[in-house]
């Protein structure tokens, strides 16, 4: 029998993982699109195109990280689900919040900055490492709520 | 569509940049000592001369080829590219008229590229079965064919073609939704009227002719350029020296080629915004229009070569580059 307690605590690390999810998702599949006009003109690129590729879809992997944890904090993987408070519940549903919105932002707009930076390298192909960097200041924006969901998770535990 | 709907092409287009003809390169073609030494340049940069007709026309139609496969296969739909070749679409419409009456062959009056199917708009004309053609022409096409029989007058015909013409790719270029498509638009509408005011001034046509030639689609007040044509040039220069074109009226006034270099440049000048823009149609107009520049002046130079013309000549007529 799930109680309201625990359904708060899934549906936060449903938030997590779905949000920050479809986030990448687009980030990926944009900078994918502009990778592949920059490929039907130039196969060799494909190892630089490939990084920039990637990188919006880090978002989706912290929400599924933080949604791992819950699930174990909980007791759903272990097979036992805990009898959570509803106050309980819901703070793992607050803890969870961090990485899912702003997961889902950070991937798009990553996206958006990595699929500009595939058009820099399809022109300049020597600018590679400055495309990169710059898609990768958007991470830094993924990284700090991820760490606050993982602190805010491991601390209920 | 949405602009980022736009990132495949964008990136195919800036891979294509990169090949587009350099400053230097352009320089090496117009010092080269022969014609052969300036297509060695061009060969250098991947430019293919095969083909049926001369090695320049070949030249320049695998390029043109070239540019609007790119074009088609970047956009995901095909519609997009509709108000690229409008203005070549009534030009065809023209050619087709025109040949329609001399009695030549359309086929080497075409320009290209073009939404029409060339064998439709001809067999239009022969039968006279103006419901053939696409609906954005279909009207224009018959009552511009009516006018031309009446009048036996091809200029009441091109005016009503041209007219058409650039309403529709005002109207085509606000409803791409891409502001520097409309900037250029609108720019490339005042100076049809401009141009036309010019040679209506120095034919001494009246207001009434004047007043119907205009597009009524400029920048411009069309009442005071129509009033000031008809008055003759030095008024219509001196109107539109207080105009924010009298640059172009000082171009006119020095010759049509000067005019038509100019505006060309101008236009090239707004693209160059494109380059600072990754998601949206801005890029892929830019480089219709980049390489349209270029290829006017590759024609420009080889032509010139061929008949032996001086370097600063050549020179003058070289249209700014978009790299």
């Amino acid at each position: 029998m799930i109680n309201l307690g625990l359904a708060l605590a899934l549906f936060g690390a449903a938030c997590a993982v779905v949000l920050a999810g479809i986030g990448s998702a687009k980030g990926v599949g944009l900078a994918g699109q502009a990778a592949a006009g920059l490929l039907s003109e130039d196969p060799s690129m494909f190892g630089k195109v490939l990084i920039l590729q990637l990188l919006p879809g880090t978002q989706g992997l912290y929400g599924f990280l933080i949604a791992i944890l819950v699930l174990v904090n909980v007791g759903v993987l272990g097979g036992s689900p805990a009898a959570l408070t509803w106050q309980q519940g819901a703070y793992y549903l607050v803890a969870c919040l961090p990485i899912a919105v702003a997961g889902l932002f950070s991937a798009i707009h990553q996206g958006k900055v990595a699929a500009a930076g595939v058009s820099l390298i399809a022109k300049k192909p020597d600018q590679v490492g400055k495309a990169i960097t710059m898609a990768s200041l958007v991470e830094f924006y993924a990284i700090l709520p991820f760490l606050i969901s993982l602190l805010a998770v491991l601390s209920i535990g | 569509m949405k602009d980022a709907d736009y990132a495949y092409a964008v990136a195919r287009i800036r891979a294509n940049e990169r090949y587009l003809l350099s400053k230097a390169d352009v320089e090496r073609l117009v010092t080269a000592k022969t014609l052969s030494e300036a297509e060695g340049v061009l060969k250098e940069r991947g430019w293919n001369f095969d083909g049926e007709k001369g090695e320049i026309e070949n030249a320049l139609e695998n390029e043109q080829k070239k540019l609007w496969s790119l074009l088609c296969e970047s956009v995901s739909d095909r519609k997009q590219l509709d108000v690229l070749c409008v203005q070549n679409d009534f030009f065809n419409l023209k050619a087709a008229l025109k040949c329609m009456i001399t009695g030549k062959d359309a086929k080497d009056f075409f320009a290209f590229p073009t939404s029409l199917d060339l064998e439709t708009l001809v067999s239009a004309f022969r039968d006279h079965d103006f419901e053939a053609l696409p609906p954005f022409m279909r009207e224009t096409a018959k009552t511009a064919y009516e006018t031309a029989c009446r009048t036996e007058n091809g200029q009441s015909a091109d005016i009503i073609i041209d007219k058409a013409a650039l309403k529709l790719f005002l109207k085509l270029s606000k409803k791409s939704g891409c502001a520097l498509l409309e900037e250029g638009a609108k720019y490339i509408c005042t100076c049809a009227d401009i141009k036309i005011a010019f040679r209506s001034a120095k034919a001494q046509k009246g207001l009434a002719f004047i007043e119907n030639a205009l597009s009524g689609e400029s920048d411009l007040d069309e009442k005071l350029l129509a009033k000031n044509a008809a008055k003759g040039v030095p008024e219509l220069l001196g109107y539109l020296e207080k105009t924010a074109y009298a640059k172009e009226g000082a171009l006119i006034s020095k010759s049509l080629a000067a005019f038509e270099k100019g505006t060309d440049d101008a236009v090239t000048e707004m693209m160059k915004k494109a380059k600072y823009v990754f998601f949206g149609f801005e890029p892929v107009a830019a480089f219709y229009y980049a390489k349209t520049a270029e290829l006017k002046t590759v024609r420009v130079v080889l032509f010139a070569k061929q008949a032996g013309i001086d370097e600063e000549t050549i020179r003058e007529r070289v249209r700014t580059l978009y790299v």
